[in-house]
């Protein structure tokens, strides 16, 4: 008996275009195990995307299957001019427009996961954090889809607004200007909701200072007309 | 305003992971659509470059024919296994799985970034023994349309020429999943699905086959037998081919095998319900309805589908609670039912009767404690 052991150098993760397009190609080919690596691998990538930009959804998971089928009858059209993971990211952005779109006076919202990063804390200040983030996304949900998947995408993902414009489709300054929007009515929310406010207040400090592409002013909103 | 980190993101379950997993590879594969690419732009940078990509394409196939690059820098990450008929077997080791490909069987073996393993049978037979796997990476060994999803169990699963697979598990358990739905098959069982994935037969491993057509019987096969245990042989002077694709050989051969396929109309009808729902959810309502009235998978399915669209999309409380109570009563362990028992309580809650909810939600605590809507339910019990 011949026997390997470990994982044999061939068969180590690859990762890159090449490794994209190989994929791709296994996907159209009908490779059933192809489909299925695709899907677990970048299932948290678009689960992530979703939940940053809606919340905690009871539809999420007929949105991370739409999404996933439409990248599955999509996939001919993947060129690999880019990664595999920011054609999926737009597609997702468009899934998310799309339910906007559709459900956007029903919008559900459940309580989302406690905080891991406020183990220590206790019970209340968990409570407090969990009904802040749930106002939050509360604020979103009032604001235009444009607004909302920017600002989500920017603040709460952590993308830079380069990016975020590619994924929308639009123009960096059009972005700066729906993220601002949204900051705006956000910060205006807040001025009556003590609850809003407190999660506002415990990220905001010089978080300004430190936003991309050196247009922080712009993006926080002090110099936009 | 950096909010990044604050909002942690509320991870799915297994169990909806996989739901949401086997719905969109088998609404792809039974529906595979038009390409609706996500770029955008115009067309006439494609048009005017189609000619002088036509000329390129044409130069490269001639530079490649002269060339002949080495397929490696095109082949997948994975490796191929082949042995010889007559031999012994080939054991590989990946982690804490240990993979004995039988001779003259053929398997492709592949990790994905997370650790999951797949064991693609070709043909022939391969024994598996896997720990326990909550925590770990999936394992999973594909044969055909027939998917064998490890919950940490020793195990054959073997392959013949027709399209029959054998299953034939020693230890634990394994969940098989195929055209006609999923079947666990524990300890000392053995099942053998046919080619278009209905289940021949199911029987004690040790004993006769009940039910079973012979002829589809993969331990008449000399090349599936499951008394050619592996793991007891270790013929030194076997004569394998461990190939690892990239070595000029043949490469992957499992995209260029074609698999007998032929839509089950139940599943296609099931899926195309399920995206009915966006537009027309009445529809889907009376399509869902009609497919629960078998006792397969599918019937599963559509019910839970159609609690989940009655409490939903139609906002129809009453509708979604008859829904999951009669799933509940059908399929008790069925893939949804834990989420059977999570309809109920939003189902009560939208209804304005907390004192059901609670209930229910004290039911799911007590069956499903580590369930995805484990905090959702004690949140519901604890409403004053």
């Amino acid at each position: 008996m011949r026997v390997i052991v470990g994982r044999p150098m061939d068969m180590a993760v690859a990762e890159g275009p090449a490794a994209d397009r190989a994929l791709v190609a296994r996907c159209l080919a009908g490779e059933r195990a192809a489909e299925r690596e695709l899907f677990r691998r970048q299932r948290g990538r678009v689960h992530g995307i979703l939940f940053r930009i809606l919340g905690g959804n009871r539809d999420m998971d007929d949105l991370m299957q739409d999404t996933f089928i439409e990248v599955f009858r999509s996939l001919q059209g993947f060129r690999g001019e880019s990664r595999l993971a920011t054609w999926i990211d737009r597609i997702t952005v468009r899934v998310a427009y799309r339910y906007m779109g559709q459900r956007r006076a029903a919008v559900s919202l459940e309580a989302v996961a406690e905080p891991g990063s406020h183990e220590d804390a206790g019970g209340e200040s968990r409570a407090a954090a969990r009904e802040g983030v749930r106002r939050l996304y509360a604020v979103l949900a009032t604001l235009s889809p444009h607004a909302r998947i920017a600002f989500a995408l920017h603040a709460i993902d952590g993308r830079p607004i380069a990016e975020v414009a590619r994924l929308c489709g639009a123009s960096a300054i059009a972005t700066k200007l729906r993220i601002w929007r949204a900051r705006r009515e956000l910060m205006k929310r807040a001025a009556e909701d003590p609850v809003l406010a407190e999660l506002i207040d415990e990220v905001q400090g010089g978080a300004a200072a430190q936003d991309d592409d050196g247009d922080a002013a712009a993006v926080a909103g002090e110099d936009v007309p | 305003m950096k909010l990044r980190g604050r909002i942690p993101v509320e991870p799915l379950s297994d169990a909806q992971w996989e739901r949401i997993e086997r719905r969109v590879l088998e609404r792809e594969r039974e529906l595979p659509g038009p390409a609706a690419t996500p770029q955008r732009g115009r067309r006439w940078p494609v048009l005017a470059g189609a000619g002088l990509g036509l000329m390129l394409a044409a130069a490269a196939v001639v530079l490649w024919v002269a060339l002949r690059p080495a397929p490696r820098a095109v082949q997948p990450a994975l490796t191929r296994v082949v042995t010889p008929a007559g031999g012994a077997p080939t054991r590989v080791v990946i982690g804490d799985a240990e993979i004995d490909v039988a001779p003259g069987s053929e398997a492709n073996l592949r990790v994905t970034p997370t650790g999951d393993i797949t064991v693609e049978l070709v043909h022939g037979r391969v024994d598996c023994d896997v720990a326990h796997r909550p925590g770990r990476p999936r394992f999973d060994v594909v044969a055909g349309d027939v998917d064998v999803v490890v919950v940490g169990t020793r195990f054959a699963v073997a392959r013949a020429d027709a399209g029959e697979v054998m299953v034939e598990v020693t230890r634990g358990k394994v969940r098989v999943e195929s055209p006609r739905g999923s079947i666990a098959v524990a300890a000392g069982e053995r099942v053998t699905i046919g080619a278009m994935g209905m289940i021949a037969g199911r029987a004690d491993s040790g004993g006769g086959q009940a039910g079973t057509d012979p002829s589809t019987n993969p331990s008449t096969n000399p090349s599936t037998n499951p008394s050619t245990n592996p793991s007891t042989s270790t013929n030194p002077s076997m004569s394998t081919n461990t190939n690892p694709t990239g070595d000029g050989g043949s490469g992957p051969v499992a995209s260029a095998e074609p698999r007998p396929r032929k839509p089950d109309p139940r599943k296609l009808a099931l899926a195309d319900a399920v995206v009915l729902r966006q537009t027309k959810p009445d529809d889907a309502g009376r399509k869902l309805r009609q497919l629960s009235l078998g006792s397969d998978a599918v019937a599963a399915s559509a019910l839970y589908e159609l609690a989940h669209l009655s409490l939903f999309r139609l906002r129809a409380p009453y509708a979604a609670l008859a829904a999951a109570r009669e799933y509940q009563r059908r399929f008790p362990t069925g893939p949804d039912a834990a989420d059977a028992l999570w309809i109920r309580i939003e189902a009560h809650l939208d209804a304005n009767d907390h004192a059901a909810a609670r209930e229910a939600a004290a039911s799911y605590l007590e069956r499903f404690p580590a369930g995805a809507k484990a905090a959702r339910a004690q949140a519901v019990r604890d409403l004053e």
